[in-house]
């Protein structure tokens, strides 16, 4: 091969890093991609869930009664999930201790299957890892619409 | 050309072309690792949300479980009993079960019917645990609360901070 031709086609000069350095190149961007990706889908879950159990947490004790505290809970932790971008039916929303009594904790669990990995244009997809919040308050001593006294023990 | 050789060597221009491909994959990693940061932070908002969500939790119910009955009942004036409050915030920043605080420190203050919580913690990084000293990040938070029966604003409340431990 003469030198003119070899000038004229780039040549092989400077290639010391070989083929492999793109190979490997790729392979850093795309596991790294992936995990990175994979780890802000759960960070972002984790986001989700606490709100939501918040919000449910709030708004048992704070509801009118205790018919209605469990379904606006519920509510509450479902558009807050929505509001996410989470869908309300892949979530589990759960009484964990407590009840509507005066000075009663009452705790909440929302537990939702973080993404596998959150893509831009795509979304969610997969299914990995279970993120679980807890969120817990007192029902307020001093509220009206039930019985009991006020004392906290 | 440098004689001896039995090819031509590359000399000015030409003896950099194709080294940009030994910086692909070290770019590739500056990348990977910069997304890594931002997780991280994320991780840090995380964690600084869960921190302030227990602190207003405590808050809320401290001012509502810890107001001392004897002035309540036998003057009608809402006063915050200062131990109870410290008890009640204890319990509620640890029924959080938030385990993703370390270290938590609480401050709690109380003046008159306002109740002030301040809560610093560390949180674990994901990424950044690989590197030595930047495992932890700190997180701080504030919240105040107070009992009355129509609104306040918690501004013009000159709380004193005392550090409790739980």
């Amino acid at each position: 091969m003469s030198a003119s031709w070899r000038r004229f086609t780039g040549g092989e000069a400077g290639f010391a890093g070989g083929l492999e350095g793109l190979v490997f190149g790729m392979l850093v961007f795309v596991l790294g991609t992936v995990l990175v990706a994979n780890a802000w889908g759960v960070v972002d879950t984790k986001l989700a869930a606490d709100a939501a159990a918040r919000q449910a947490a709030r708004t048992f004790v704070e509801a009118p009664d205790a018919a209605a505290a469990g379904a606006e809970a519920r509510r509450a932790a479902d558009e807050t999930l929505a509001g996410y971008g989470r869908s309300p039916a892949r979530a589990a929303i759960s009484l964990v201790a407590g009840g509507f009594e005066r000075c009663r904790r009452v705790t909440v669990e929302v537990d939702y299957s973080a993404p596998l990995v959150e893509l831009p244009l795509v979304g969610l997809v997969g299914s990995g890892e279970k993120v679980t919040a807890r969120h817990s308050e007192i029902v307020d001593p001093f509220r009206t619409a039930l019985a009991g006294t006020s004392r906290c023990p | 050309m440098t004689k001896g050789f039995p090819f031509p060597l590359p000399f000015g221009r030409d003896a950099e072309r194709g080294s940009a491909l030994v910086l692909v994959p070290a770019g590739f990693l500056v990348l990977v690792m910069l997304a890594a940061m931002a997780v991280d932070s994320a991780v840090a908002f995380l964690g600084q949300r869960q921190l302030a969500d227990a602190l207003a939790a405590a808050a809320n119910d401290a001012a509502s479980a810890a107001i001392a009955d004897p002035s309540f009942y036998a003057s009608g004036a809402v006063v915050i009993d200062p131990v109870r409050a410290d008890q009640v915030v204890c319990q509620t920043v640890a029924a959080q079960s938030d385990g993703d605080l370390h270290h938590v420190v609480l401050a709690v203050a109380v003046a008159g019917a306002a109740v002030g919580v301040r809560g610093d913690a560390e949180v674990d990084e994901v990424f950044g645990r690989a590197l030595p000293g930047l495992h932890q990040r700190h997180v701080s938070a504030l919240a105040v609360a107070v009992a009355s029966q129509g609104p306040v604003t918690a501004d013009s409340v000159a709380l004193d901070y005392q550090r409790i431990s739980c």
